[in-house]
């Protein structure tokens, strides 16, 4: 359990400094760049809901703790690699709307379309070779049982993360709602 | 040729063609019909819209695709229980209940105060700009689109079990989170914050 609890304690130290973050004070620091204090950015909740997905696997996998600073590891990296794919892939079909989207010019240049959808392909075949990768890596510290949890890990931590959003949002929505756990 | 759905909502919005509104100047019918839109501006006015969930966009983004793919031309063999889906009078029927509910979303949208809170309508707050990893998508498009605006609001009733999810072929998946963090108002991502630390004190098993 090691390992978890210094995890816990990073995410809390990270959110206790976060200006307005959980446990935010008067004094809990400088507003940063071009951010009121008192803001987190999707950036850093991300990070906490990554943060809160490691802390939950080990209890989810039931990992030993000389295993479990490896898989945190290389789930970081799984995480990473699905993000830079998306990111990439993002790009690709953004320029995919400008050049064929409502605003494209007329007449629409086919030779770039027809290159960008090219693109689309190779990095689509290229992050599920990625991806793999970093899944297998994880498999890799796994038995058969616990990759066998972690699909379903997988499923059911987004799932959470989800829920949460949505009872962040009534919180907010409808603050005399009794808090629900 | 009459005045289309959305045009009436472009007569509403005051944004309507000149060529249009000759049309309109002449035409009885188009004016009868203009003439009724106040009672339907009442209407959509006092409509109580609510908040959809982060969570029902995966389903119902899913269930959408699923739709499509089930009602493709590929696939006829395997869709004879759907054939009457592409009848003409039933694509015409749900044409026009789209446009309806396009129009109202429009009158109703053109009337009613900004709602800080409602997430079809929101403001991209400076935060917008600071997207998470991986996720780029153009939010300001897709929130502009009151059609959208609308179908997401009315579908946030729908309730799904879990297992009527899976048997369909909906699931979250890696990321679902990500995206969902970008509709978040600042508020809502300190809220956030405070759930997450509430979870991570929590003793394990808890």
């Amino acid at each position: 359990m090691m390992f978890q609890c210094i995890l816990v304690s990073m995410t809390l130290i990270a959110t206790h400094h976060a200006p307005g973050g959980v446990a935010a004070q008067p004094d809990a620091g400088q507003p940063r760049q071009g951010r009121p204090a008192g803001e987190l950015s999707s950036m850093e909740v991300v990070r906490m809901l990554d943060a809160y997905a490691l802390v939950q696997a080990q209890d989810a996998l039931q990992l030993d703790d000389d295993k479990y600073g490896l898989f945190v590891t290389r789930l970081k990296t799984l995480q990473e690699t699905r993000r830079r794919s998306q990111q990439a892939r993002n790009q690709i079909v953004q320029e995919l709307r400008r050049l064929a989207g409502p605003q494209a010019a007329v007449p629409p240049d086919d030779a770039a379309i027809r290159e960008r959808l090219r693109a689309l392909r190779e990095h689509d075949d290229r992050a599920a070779v990625d991806i793999r990768r970093a899944h297998d890596a994880v498999d890799e510290l796994l038995d058969l049982r616990q990759q066998a949890r972690f699909r379903i890990f997988e499923e059911t931590i987004e799932r959470r993360k989800l829920d949460l959003l949505v009872r962040a949002r009534e919180r907010v929505a409808r603050p005399a709602l009794p808090r629900r756990r | 040729m009459h005045l289309k759905d959305s045009e009436f909502a472009d007569l509403i919005d005051d944004v309507l063609p000149a060529e249009r509104r000759q049309h309109l100047d002449r035409c009885e019918s188009c004016q009868a019909r203009a003439a009724g839109l106040p009672a339907v501006l009442a209407r959509a006015v006092e409509a109580d819209v609510p908040e959809p969930s982060p969570l029902f966009w995966e389903h119902f983004s899913a269930r959408v695709a699923g739709a499509i793919r089930e009602s493709s031309p590929e696939r006829v063999p395997g869709t004879a229980g759907f054939g009457w889906l592409r009848r003409p009078a039933v694509v015409w029927m749900s044409a026009a209940a789209v446009a309806l509910v396009v129009l109202v979303t429009t009158l109703s949208r053109g009337t009613q105060p900004p709602d800080p809170k409602a997430p079809v309508a929101r403001v991209p707050t400076p935060d917008a700009a600071v997207q998470a990893p991986g996720v780029n998508i153009d939010a300001e498009d897709v929130e502009a689109d009151q059609a959208w605006a609308l179908v997401r609001t009315a579908a946030d009733d729908l309730e799904w079990r879990e297992e009527d999810a899976h048997a369909a072929g909906l699931s979250a998946r890696p990321g679902s989170a990500d995206r969902a963090v970008l509709e978040l108002s600042a508020e809502e991502r300190i809220e956030l914050a405070r759930l997450l630390d509430d979870e991570l004190r929590r003793p394990s098993g808890a």
